[in-house]
C-alpha cells in the first residue's frame, strides 16, 4: 500500500490549493489542519488536530512517507500564539517523524525569515536569517530546528523561504517575490522526490525577471520554475515606481512586514481578542444589536472587509468570518474618511452594501472612524435590527470607544 | 530621578555569582534576580526571586534599568517544554520588556553550542551559520535571532556570547581549545556594556582567540581584548590531539552533538554533568562566594583596561592538573 505524505495546515489558503495535486502526484494524502478542511477527496484522509499536542502528532505521522508541514500561524500574531502554534507544533512535527523515521519533510519558512536584507542584496541558502516579525523569527526557528534534526539524526529537511505565494501578483514587491501556485507545487515536489540531501534551504519564488533571491547552490533539488511575474509588470507598474525608497517596506525584503513599529520602541502587538470587552461595553451601553469592528493591517491579514471583533445581542446573526469585499468604497465609509467624525444612520435607507439590511436585518447604524495620523484605518459600526434615532449619548459613546482603539493603535501600526 | 541600574538574570548561577561583585565594583547599582534563591553580595544591588516567563514580573524588573546581562535561562539539553518556557519565552520577555522601557543594552549569554555541529578544524567567527548541536543550542539560536530582529526593527543593541566553557580551570584538550577565563567572561562582559553603539553583535566567548578555533575579526568595535590566552596556549598539551576519530572529538560542540548522534530513539532529557565538572563548579562558586579584597584589586585592574592577566587561575589550573 501506498504510504500516504502528511500535509499540514491543510486548510490554509495553499494547503486547500494543494491537496488535489499532492493526491494526483503521490497516491495518498493525509491532511490536517486545526480549522475545518471539508470533505475528503478520494484517497485523503483527514485528522483535524492541534500540532502543540504532541500524542496527536503521533498519531498522524505514524506510517507517513514524507510530511509537506505548513502548519502553524502564518502571519505576524503576539509571542504567546506563535510559540504554542509555530515553535511547539513545529517541533512536535520534526521530533515525531525523528522517532517514527519519517526521514522527509519540507517545511514552510518564509521570505520573512531574512525579511531586514535590504532589497538589491541577493540572498542564496547560506545568506544569514534576519527576521522581520516575531512570525519570521519563528520561522526562523524552524530553519534551525530543521538543522539540528538533520545534523544529529540524518533526515532531509527543506526549507522553503515562500515568497508570496499568490495566483497571481498583485503588487510592486511581488514583481520580485511570486511564487505561483504551480511553482509551489513543482517546488514540493521536486524537495519531496529528491534523493537524500540533508538540510535545504530554498527560496519559495517562481523565475521572475526582478528575483532577489538565487537557488543555485540548491540546484541537486531540482526545482525549476517555469512561472515568470514580468508578465503582470506592465500592468503593476505602467510608469516609474511611485514607492518611498525611505519606507521601511519598500527598502527591506520583507515588505510590509518591516514597516510597523519600525524603530519605535514602544510597538505593541495587538491581539484582536483585546477588543472583545470594550465591545461587549459598547454594546450594552448602546443596546445595539451587533457591535462591530473593522480595521487594516496588512502585514497582519486584517482587513476592514471582515469583522475584526464582534460583539452580538442574543438572537443577532454573527458577521465572524463574513467578508464583504469593496467595504471601503460604500458612500458612507467614504464619508467616514473624509469627516473623521461618527456618523449615524437612523433608517436603512442609506446602509450598503444591501446584504447588511437583507441578510443581517441592520434597519440603523451608528458608525465610528479609528484614525492615525488622521488616516482611516477601521472604524466601529453599531447595528439596530429596528429604525431608532440615535441620541447624542450613544454618538459619544461610539465616539470614545473608537478612539480608544486609536488609542492601542497608536502604536501597533 | 532615582539611578538605574544594571540588571543581571541568571544571578544565582555560577557565572551570575562570579560576575555581580565586579560588575557593581565597575558599573553601581546592580538589580540581580534568579529563579532560585540567592544570598545578596554586599554593595548596591537589590534582589529578587523571578521567573522569567513571567511576563508582568520581568516587565517591573526591566523598569529602572539601563542594561541587562541576560544569564537567565536553562543552560544545558533539557526537554523542549522546559526550555520553551525558560529559554524561549522567558529571553522574549527580558528583550521586549527591555525595548518597551527603551533599555540601552542588552548583553545575552548564547552559547557556542549554537554552532557546536560546525567540524572541528574550521576557524569560524559571529558570523559562522547556526549549526546548533543540542535542543539547547537551537534556544540559543532562537534567542541571536530574536536579538537581530529587535536590533533591526527598533534599533537596540544586543551583543550575543557564543560563550565555550567558562569554568575556573580547562582540564583537557577539549576545554584548553574552547575555555573561557572568569576574568576574561568579565572583560568580555563589560567591553560589550561599555562599547559605543553596535547594534547587533555576535562574539565568541573564549580566551584563545588567537590560536583556538574562534576569533572575533568581525567585531573589533567591541574591543574584548582576553587576557588569559597566553595560559590556555600554554595549557595545550604538546602533542596535537587527533581530533575526529570519535564522535566527540569531531565537532566543535564536544560531547553535545554526540549525544544521541544517529540514534533515532534517544530521548531529549536532563543530562547532569559529568563529576569532574560538578567539582569544578563547585570550586568556582566557592571563590566567587567569598569577597577577598585581592579579587576586588583584579576586578579593578580589569576595569582599567589592564593587559595584565590576573595570577590566580595559573596556580588553579596547574592544582588541578596535577590532580588528574
Amino acid at each position: 500500500m501506498t504510504q500516504p505524505i502528511l500535509l499540514t495546515g491543510a486548510a490554509g489558503v495553499l494547503g486547500t490549493w494543494l491537496r488535489p495535486h499532492l493526491i494526483a502526484r503521490f497516491g495518498r494524502l493525509r491532511s490536517t489542519d486545526i480549522a475545518p478542511i471539508g470533505p475528503a477527496l478520494a484517497n485523503e484522509e483527514i485528522v483535524p488536530c492541534d500540532l502543540a499536542d504532541r500524542k496527536a502528532v503521533d498519531a498522524l505521522v505514524a506510517g507517513a512517507r514524507a510530511i509537506v508541514h505548513l502548519g502553524g500561524i502564518s502571519r505576524e500574531d503576539t509571542f504567546d500564539r506563535i510559540l504554542h502554534a509555530n515553535f511547539h507544533g513545529t517541533y512536535n512535527v520534526y521530533d515525531s517523524a525523528r522517532c517514527q523515521r519519517v526521514d522527509r519533510i519540507v517545511f514552510a519558512s518564509s521570505n520573512h525569515a531574512i525579511g531586514f536584507h535590504p532589497v538589491g542584496t541577493v540572498l542564496d541558502a547560506d545568506a544569514p536569517q534576519r527576521p522581520d516579525s516575531l512570525y519570521g523569527v519563528s520561522k526562523a526557528f524552524g530553519e534551525d530546528l530543521a538543522r539540528y534534526y538533520v545534523d544529529k539524526f540524518g533526515m532531509d529537511i527543506a526549507c522553503l523561504r515562500i515568497g508570496s505565494a499568490l495566483p497571481e501578483p498583485n503588487n510592486i514587491r511581488a514583481l520580485s517575490t511570486w511564487l505561483s501556485y504551480p511553482d509551489l507545487f513543482r517546488l514540493i515536489a521536486a524537495c519531496i522526490e529528491a534523493p537524500h540531501f540533508g538540510y535545504a534551504v530554498l527560496y519559495g519564488a517562481s523565475d521572475n525577471d526582478n528575483l532577489w533571491w538565487d537557488n543555485t547552490k540548491m540546484s541537486h533539488i531540482g526545482y525549476l520554475p517555469e512561472d515568470n511575474a514580468a508578465a503582470w509588470r506592465r500592468r503593476i507598474l505602467p510608469g516609474a515606481d511611485p514607492r518611498d525608497p525611505d519606507d521601511p517596506a519598500t527598502k527591506f525584503q520583507g515588505g510590509m512586514y518591516c514597516a510597523p513599529g519600525y524603530m519605535n520602541r514602544r510597538y505593541v502587538i495587538v491581539d484582536p481578542r483585546d477588543f472583545a470587552k470594550p465591545l461587549a461595553a459598547l454594546r450594552a451601553k448602546l443596546d445595539a444589536a451587533r457591535v462591530v469592528l473593522r480595521l487594516d493591517a496588512i502585514e497582519r491579514g486584517w482587513s476592514v472587509d471582515a469583522p475584526l471583533a464582534e460583539d452580538c445581542a442574543a438572537g443577532a446573526r454573527s458577521m465572524r468570518g463574513v467578508t464583504f469585499p469593496g467595504l471601503r468604497g460604500t458612500p458612507a465609509i467614504a464619508r467616514l474618511a473624509a469627516e473623521r467624525a461618527p456618523i449615524a444612520q437612523n433608517d436603512g435607507t442609506a446602509i450598503d452594501p444591501a446584504a447588511l439590511r437583507e441578510t443581517y436585518g441592520v434597519r440603523a447604524r451608528l458608525l465610528a472612524p479609528v484614525l492615525r495620523r488622521d488616516a482611516l484605518i477601521g472604524w466601529i459600526e453599531a447595528h439596530a435590527a429596528a429604525p431608532r434615532k440615535w441620541s447624542d449619548a450613544d454618538v459619544k459613546a461610539i465616539g470614545a470607544a473608537a478612539k480608544g482603539v486609536s488609542e492601542a493603535m497608536k502604536n501597533a501600526v | 530621578m532615582a539611578e538605574k541600574c544594571l540588571l543581571v538574570t541568571g544571578a544565582a548561577g555560577k557565572l551570575g555569582r562570579w560576575l555581580r561583585p565586579r560588575l557593581a565594583k565597575r558599573f553601581g547599582r546592580l538589580r540581580s534576580t534568579d529563579v532560585a534563591a540567592f544570598p545578596a553580595i554586599d554593595g548596591d544591588e537589590e534582589t529578587a526571586v523571578v521567573d522569567l516567563a513571567d511576563r508582568d514580573a520581568v516587565e517591573k524588573l526591566v523598569a529602572g534599568s539601563w542594561g541587562v546581562v541576560h544569564f537567565g535561562g536553562i543552560s544545558r539539553e533539557h526537554t523542549f517544554e522546559a526550555l520553551m518556557e525558560s529559554n524561549f519565552r522567558g529571553t522574549y520577555n527580558v528583550f521586549d520588556a527591555a525595548r518597551r522601557h527603551d533599555v540601552e543594552r542588552i548583553v545575552f549569554a548564547s552559547s557556542a553550542h549554537a554552532t557546536g555541529y560546525t567540524p572541528v578544524p574550521q576557524r569560524i567567527d559571529g558570523n559562522a551559520p547556526h549549526r546548533p548541536d543540542t535542543l539547547y543550542g537551537v534556544s540559543k539560536c532562537f534567542g541571536e535571532n530574536l536579538a537581530r530582529y529587535h536590533v533591526d526593527k527598533f534599533g537596540m543593541d544586543i551583543a550575543c556570547l557564543r560563550i565555550g566553557w567558562s569554568i575556573p580551570a580547562p582540564f583537557d584538550d577539549y576545554g584548553r581549545q574552547i575555555w573561557l577565563s572568569y576574568p576574561d567572561l568579565q572583560r568580555l562582559v563589560e567591553a560589550c556594556l561599555t562599547a559605543p553603539r553596535f547594534g547587533f553583535a555576535v562574539l565568541y566567548g573564549a580566551s584563545d582567540l588567537e590560536r583556538g578555533w574562534w576569533h572575533n575579526g568581525h567585531a573589533p568595535s567591541i574591543g574584548y581584548v582576553p587576557g588569559d590566552a597566553a595560559e590556555a596556549q600554554a595549557l595545550r598539551s604538546k602533542v596535537a590531539r587527533s581530533f575526529g576519530s570519535v564522535p566527540e572529538q569531531r565537532w566543535q560542540g564536544g560531547p553535545f552533538p554526540a549525544m544521541g548522534y544517529r540514534d533515532r530513539s534517544y530521548v531529549h532529557k536532563y543530562d547532569p554533568p559529568p563529576p569532574q565538572v560538578l567539582a569544578l563548579i563547585a570550586q568556582g562558586q566557592a571563590e566567587a562566594a567569598k569577597p577577598p579584597a585581592r579579587k576586588a584589586g583584579a576586578a579593578k585592574k580589569a576595569a582599567g583596561k589592564s593587559a595584565q592577566p590576573p595570577k590566580k587561575p595559573v596556580k588553579k589550573t596547574a592544582k588541578t592538573a596535577s590532580k588528574r
